[in-house]
């Protein structure tokens, strides 16, 4: 929380001083974020582990169907849809929980400056600890099925890193729009459902023909999607992915930037 | 040395409705007509003035009574004092560490418990984990909850956790303290106990702002006072000068809520 407040000050300084203490405070937003998660666990025995347990009954349901749906042995598809499924969700309830980072801190953001993007943090935070819950369920199917010797944790942890700094843009953005038009939120929730099916989560990117591969080449969820489902199944993830992702990265690192000068301090004024 | 400086601070709020928020309602041209309407209505563009071209500069030992009707600005004054309204226009130098007590329950989690909410509480007034852990001794002696600490908050009745929320935001000493009404500790038996916290916490402060309706309470701890109408600042000066010009305010019972937009 700064100590000397100028309106002096030009708005891609304060932008940066905002980035800047909310990674000084990191224990702030890791506290808030850890707190939403202990949350889920003080009034039942297993908290959150409920949420990973439905996420297991489902994969295994679904995993065995789909497996005779797409005439493939369970022990391939099982780890890939599993991985798809837990990977997607982490993806989509970040960037549905983006929409709200700012309307539903309002109550703290009314009081005191704090940095804005520390919010984000929270929210990316919050969601990488759920993550972490539910990689038992990849870990365990992976570990069935004989593929967990061929997992790359290097690249997974690459891809990761790199998702979560994309998320953070991602958040940051759609928070302050979200925040103006309060309609975003339905349609991002909208998006985000129809996603689900034109990603390659359930199916394999080559049963699509020919002409509908732009369904995963335009996709930027299919990118983000490979290059972390890739490595787990002992898979590269292909150099398209790679370019398509590092292509992303940056509009949204300008997009955020061009977006934060403009409105940062207007968001308060919003909520 | 804290100092805030402000020199013709101007804030427009936007009021957004559903036909201005609603981003489905910008694509069509109707809400476009909607708003000419509204603007021809008087009402500039869905824009209201909540402070307009305040000019103040509070200094090292400055008390200030902020007194004022329901929409007066007062909140959005102490808003700006406290950094999270950055004006619309006009120069704000703001100097010193600033903690607004308008909302003392604020971070607290109703299913944690008194421990962890000191804790919790300790760190959404910006303390390390570290420096909230060493709070515990003090709200336990002045909060007298001893067990109860252990048990999640919400099972506290009202005024044991006002006790707890006031233990903690003012166990510690910022530059420079807003409040919006004077925050208490609920029950009749603690209320003295609270008043002695707060009256030594207001001394140790550089720079003490509060909006208040209560007379007694402006007397008591303010040495100025500032009286604003429609987002001036009609009045500055003694507080009883300033009481009288304004009225009778304790007869004004109703407090601001937080929901007014100033």
């Amino acid at each position: 929380m700064p100590v000397s407040v100028s309106s002096q000050t030009s708005q891609a300084r304060r932008l940066r001083d905002d980035v800047v203490q909310s990674v000084l405070n990191w224990r702030f937003w890791t506290y808030l974020g850890w707190n939403d998660i202990l949350k889920q666990y003080r009034r039942s025995f297993i908290g959150p582990v409920w949420i990973t347990l439905n996420t297991a009954i489902f994969i295994v349901a679904f995993g065995l169907v789909g497996a005779q749906l797409f005439k493939i042995s369970v022990e391939e598809y099982l780890p890939y849809f599993c991985a798809g499924h837990i990977i997607f969700t982490y993806l989509s309830t970040l960037i549905n929980e983006g929409c709200t980072v700012y309307t539903s801190a309002d109550a703290f953001l009314k009081q005191t400056p704090y940095p804005k993007i520390a919010f984000v943090f929270r929210v990316v935070w919050r969601n990488s600890i759920l993550l972490a819950h539910n990689m038992v369920v990849i870990l365990a199917v992976l570990l069935w099925s004989g593929h967990f010797a061929q997992v790359d944790w290097l690249a997974f942890l690459l891809g990761l890193a790199v998702t979560m700094l994309a998320a953070s843009f991602v958040i940051a953005i759609l928070g302050a729009v979200a925040t103006r038009y309060r309609d975003i939120p339905m349609i991002v929730a909208s998006i985000m459902q129809i996603s689900f099916f034109v990603t390659p989560v359930i199916w394999r990117p080559e049963q699509l023909t020919e002409r509908a591969q732009w369904l995963v080449h335009l996709n930027p969820l299919a990118s983000y999607l490979e290059i972390l489902r890739a490595p787990l199944l002992g898979e590269a993830a292909s150099a398209q992915a790679w370019l398509t992702v590092l292509g992303i990265q940056a509009v949204l690192a300008v997009v955020f930037y061009v977006l934060y000068v403009a409105v940062r301090r207007r968001i308060v004024y919003w909520l | 040395m804290a100092k805030i400086e402000l020199r013709d601070v101007t804030v427009d709020f936007p009021v957004f409705t559903s036909r201005s928020r609603g981003l489905l309602n910008i694509l069509f041209r109707y809400a476009q007509q909607e708003q000419r309407r509204v603007e021809a209505s008087g009402l500039s563009g869905f824009r209201v003035h909540a402070l307009r071209g305040i000019d103040l500069t509070l200094r090292d030992g400055d008390r200030i009574g902020l007194i004022g009707r329901n929409g007066a600005g007062k909140t959005t004054l102490l808003r700006v004092l406290s950094g999270v309204y950055e004006p619309t226009a006009g120069d704000i130098r703001i100097e010193g560490r600033v903690s607004s007590l308008t909302d003392i329950m604020l971070g607290m989690d109703m299913d944690a418990s008194g421990y962890d909410n000191i804790i919790l509480r300790g760190i959404v007034l910006g303390l390390t984990k570290a420096e909230a852990i060493r709070l515990i001794p003090e709200v336990e002696e002045f909060t007298e909850l001893s067990e109860y600490l252990h048990l999640p908050v919400r099972a506290y009745s009202q005024g044991m956790l006002l006790r707890l929320a006031f233990a903690v935001s003012t166990a510690i000493t910022p530059e420079i303290l807003l409040m919006d009404e004077m925050i208490g500790a609920g029950d009749a038996s603690f209320l003295k106990k609270a008043q002695v916290r707060i009256t030594r916490l207001i001394d140790q402060v550089s720079i003490l702002v509060i909006a208040s309706h209560n007379s007694d309470i402006l007397t008591q701890f303010c040495n100025k006072a500032l009286v604003l109408d429609e987002g001036r600042i009609v009045a500055a000066g003694e507080v009883h000068e300033c009481l009288a010009r304004y009225g009778s305010p304790a007869r004004d019972t109703v407090a601001d809520g937080d929901g007014k937009v100033g």
